[in-house]
C-alpha cells in the first residue's frame, strides 16, 4: 500500500473515531439524562396523585390540587392508575393485564414501594402509598415527547454531522497527502527519466531547507559522484588503451631493434634511455589518473587549510618558470582588494596548487608561450581568477566535451597532451565549491574562469 | 601661497563625487577603474548614472520604482565586477550609487549633477554605450553643463561573451 493512501486511511479513521466519540457520548449522556429526569417527573406526579387522592385532610387535598393544575402541564399520554393493595391475588394478575404490564412490575412496587418500567415507549412508575390500614398502588404512566422527538432531531444532527464532516475531512486529508508526497512523486518522475545516457540531469533544487530539500541535495551530490564516474569510466578504455599503449608500442619497438644483434654499449644506453623516456610517461599518466580518481570520489576527506589567492598565484606562477623558462605569464594584480580577507579560501593547498599550475601550463603550451595573463579580484563572496591565453583555442563544438577524461580538441594534434589536466582542475574546484569556466574562441583564445568561495571569517 | 595649500587640503578631506555614464556592461566600468586608478583624492563618491527616458505609458510611470529598474538592469556579472573594483578600493569609495537620469536636456541634467552635489564628471571618449530601446547616451548633453569634465579612454573590446566579460575590467 502507498504510504500515501496509509496516512490518509489513518487520519480519517482516527478522525471518525473521535468524531463518533463525541457524537455518541453526547448523545448518550442527554439520553440518559432525559430518561432520568422523566421517571423523576413521572414519580413527583405519583406522589402528588397519591395525596391528591387518598389525603384525609381536606385542605391538603386542595393544596394538592391547586399545585397540580397551576405547576404541572399535562404530559402527552399522561394516564393515572389507583388502586387499592389486594391480598387475594398474590400474582396481581388481572391488576398487571388492565394496566398492560408485567407481574413483575406490580410485585416491585409492593416490594420496594416504588418501581420505574419502560415499555414501547411508554413510561411506567408506581408507588406504594400507605394511609394508615390501607395500602394503595398508584401508578403513572406518559409517554417522553421530549426523548422521542428531541432525541431523535439531536440524533439525526449528529448522524448527519459526522458524515459530512467526514467527507469534508476526508477530502481535506486526501488534498494534504497529495501536496505531502507531491514533491516526493515529483523526485521519483525526474529520477526515472535519469539514465546513463542523460546522467548531467539534475533535481531541481529547494530554496528552503525542508527535508525534501535535504533529499534532492543528497540526490543531486549522488549524481554528480555518479556522473564522474561514469565519464570516467566511458572514456576510459580507448582512450586509456591509446595512451598507454603509444609509450608501450615504441618501448617494445626499440627493444625489438636493439635485442635483433649485438649491440655497442654506447647504443644499449641510447636505447634503454629512450625506453626510460617512455616508461616515465606512463608512470606520469598513472600518476594523474591516480589523481583523478582521488578527487572524483574522496571529497570528503581531504584536509583544508586558509589559503590565501594571491600567494597561490604566485607560487603557481614560480612553479611554472622553473618548469618552463621561456614562459610569458603575467600577473594582474590591478584589482586586487585591499581587504586581504577578500583573499581567503578554505581549501587544499596541494589539490588547489595541482589544478591551477595545470590550467597555466595549458595556457602556456596551447599558446606557444605567447603572453598569458592571470588576473585576480574579488567580488563580496568569492575570489575570482581569470586565466587568459591568446593561444590555439578551443572550437565552439568541442566546448562540451572539454571535461572529459582523455577528450582532446581536434586543434591539438601538433601538442603533446593527454587531456587529464582539465578535468583534474575542475574536479578540484569542484570539491571546493567552486566553479571553473572556458571559454574559447579558435586562433583568438582561451579564458577559464575559476571563481572560489570566500572563507567565512569571523 | 598659503591660501593655495589650504584650498588643496580641504578638497583633499572633502569627498568628491564623480559622475560616471554606464550603459549596465561590464565594460563600461572601466571608466570607473581607470580614474581610481589615478585618483588623488582621499575619498570618492560615484555616482553611476544610467540615462533613460521614462516611459510614457501612465501604469509605467505610476508603478515606476528607478531602485526596482536598477535591479532589473543589473545582471549578475555588473553585480560581480562592481563588486570587484569596490573591494579593490574599498578604503577610497565613500558611496557608490547607480541612478537612473530619466530627463532628456541639459537643465534636467544641471538639476541631475546639483542633487547628487557632482563635482566632476568622468566621459568615457571612445566607448561605445550600448544603449537600447528608451536608453540614450547622456554624453552629449555634457558640454552644456559647467561641471568639470575628465575623458578617459582605452582599448575597446570587441564582442566578448558572457564570462569573458570581466577580462574588459583588466589589462
Amino acid at each position: 500500500m502507498k504510504i500515501q493512501l496509509k496516512i490518509t486511511l489513518f487520519l480519517v479513521a482516527t478522525n471518525s473515531l473521535i468524531l463518533l466519540l463525541f457524537g455518541g457520548s453526547v448523545y448518550y449522556f442527554l439520553y440518559n439524562y432525559s430518561y432520568s429526569d422523566f421517571f423523576k417527573r413521572l414519580e413527583t406526579r405519583a406522589t402528588i396523585s397519591a395525596k391528591y387522592n387518598f389525603e384525609k385532610d381536606r385542605i391538603n387535598t386542595e393544596s394538592y390540587k391547586a399545585i397540580r393544575t397551576e405547576h404541572l402541564e399535562r404530559l402527552t399520554n399522561e394516564k393515572e392508575y389507583l388502586f387499592p393493595v389486594n391480598q387475594t391475588d398474590p400474582n396481581y394478575a388481572g391488576l398487571s393485564n388492565s394496566l398492560n404490564v408485567s407481574g413483575g412490575f406490580i410485585k416491585e412496587i409492593v416490594k420496594n414501594k416504588k418501581a420505574k418500567l419502560q415499555k414501547d415507549g411508554t413510561f411506567y412508575v408506581g408507588i406504594l402509598y400507605t394511609q394508615k390500614e390501607n395500602a394503595y398502588i398508584v401508578v403513572v404512566s406518559a409517554e417522553n415527547y421530549y426523548a422521542t422527538h428531541h432525541l431523535r432531531f439531536l440524533r439525526n444532527i449528529l448522524i448527519i454531522g459526522f458524515f459530512l464532516i467526514g467527507f469534508i475531512t476526508t477530502y481535506i486529508f486526501i488534498y494534504f497527502s497529495k501536496k505531502i508526497f507531491n514533491p516526493i512523486k515529483k523526485i521519483t518522475d525526474r529520477v526515472k527519466e535519469i539514465s546513463t545516457e542523460n546522467i548531467h540531469l539534475r533535481l531541481e533544487e529547494g530554496t528552503n531547507d525542508s527535508e525534501i530539500s535535504l533529499l534532492i541535495t543528497t540526490f543531486n551530490d549522488l549524481l554528480n559522484r555518479l556522473e564522474t564516474a561514469f565519464e570516467v569510466q566511458k572514456n576510459f578504455i580507448s582512450n586509456a588503451s591509446h595512451e598507454f599503449g603509444t609509450p608501450l608500442t615504441s618501448i617494445i619497438g626499440e627493444a625489438e631493434v636493439v635485442l635483433r644483434k649485438p649491440r655497442s654499449a654506447d647504443e644499449y644506453q641510447q636505447s634503454l634511455q629512450s625506453i626510460l623516456t617512455q616508461a616515465e610517461r606512463i608512470n606520469q599518466i598513472t600518476q594523474s589518473l591516480l589523481y583523478l580518481a582521488q578527487t572524483g570520489y574522496n571529497k570528503k576527506n581531504i584536509p583544508l587549510e586558509i589559503i590565501r589567492a594571491d600567494e597561490l598565484i604566485v607560487q603557481v606562477k614560480a612553479l611554472t618558470d622553473n618548469l618552463n623558462p621561456k614562459n610569458n605569464v603575467q600577473l594582474d594584480f590591478s584589482l586586487l582588494p585591499e581587504n586581504h580577507e577578500k583573499l581567503k579560501v578554505w581549501g587544499n593547498k596541494q589539490l588547489l596548487y595541482l589544478a591551477l599550475s595545470n590550467i597555466v601550463s595549458n595556457a602556456c603550451k596551447y599558446s606557444n608561450n605567447q603572453l598569458v595573463n592571470i588576473s585576480i579580484a574579488s567580488s563580496n563572496n568569492e575570489v575570482i581568477l581569470l586565466f587568459t591565453d591568446s593561444g590555439i583555442g578551443i572550437p565552439e563544438t568541442e566546448l562540451q566535451f572539454i571535461y572529459d577524461p582523455f577528450f582532446r580538441a581536434s586543434n591539438t594534434h601538433q601538442f603533446e597532451g593527454y587531456g587529464i589536466g582539465l578535468p583534474l582542475a575542475r574536479n578540484i574546484v569542484r570539491m571546493h565549491n567552486g566553479e571553473l569556466v572556458v571559454s574559447s574562441e579558435v586562433n583568438k583564445g582561451t579564458t577559464v574562469k575559476i571563481k572560489l568561495p570566500l572563507a567565512k571569517l569571523n | 601661497m598659503c591660501s593655495g595649500l589650504i584650498r588643496i587640503s580641504m578638497l583633499n578631506n572633502m569627498a568628491h563625487t564623480l559622475l560616471i555614464p554606464i550603459d549596465f556592461k561590464v565594460e563600461s566600468l572601466k571608466s570607473l577603474k581607470l580614474v581610481l586608478n589615478d585618483n588623488t583624492h582621499q575619498k570618492l563618491n560615484v555616482v553611476l548614472v544610467y540615462a533613460e527616458k521614462s516611459s510614457g505609458s501612465i501604469t509605467d510611470m505610476l508603478f515606476y520604482s528607478p531602485s526596482k529598474r536598477v535591479s532589473e538592469l543589473c545582471s549578475d556579472i555588473f553585480i560581480e565586477a562592481l563588486s570587484m573594483i569596490k573591494n579593490r578600493y574599498d578604503s577610497v569609495i565613500g558611496e557608490l550609487r547607480i541612478e537612473i537620469f530619466s530627463g532628456t536636456t541639459v537643465g534636467a541634467l544641471k538639476n541631475f549633477i546639483d542633487a547628487h552635489r557632482v563635482d566632476e564628471i568622468v566621459s568615457p571618449s571612445n566607448y561605445e554605450l550600448e544603449m537600447p530601446s528608451r536608453a540614450f547616451d547622456v554624453r552629449p548633453l555634457f558640454k552644456g553643463v559647467s561641471t568639470p569634465i575628465k575623458n578617459v579612454s582605452w582599448q575597446n573590446q570587441k564582442s566578448l561573451s558572457v564570462h569573458e566579460q570581466l577580462i574588459a575590467l583588466f589589462n
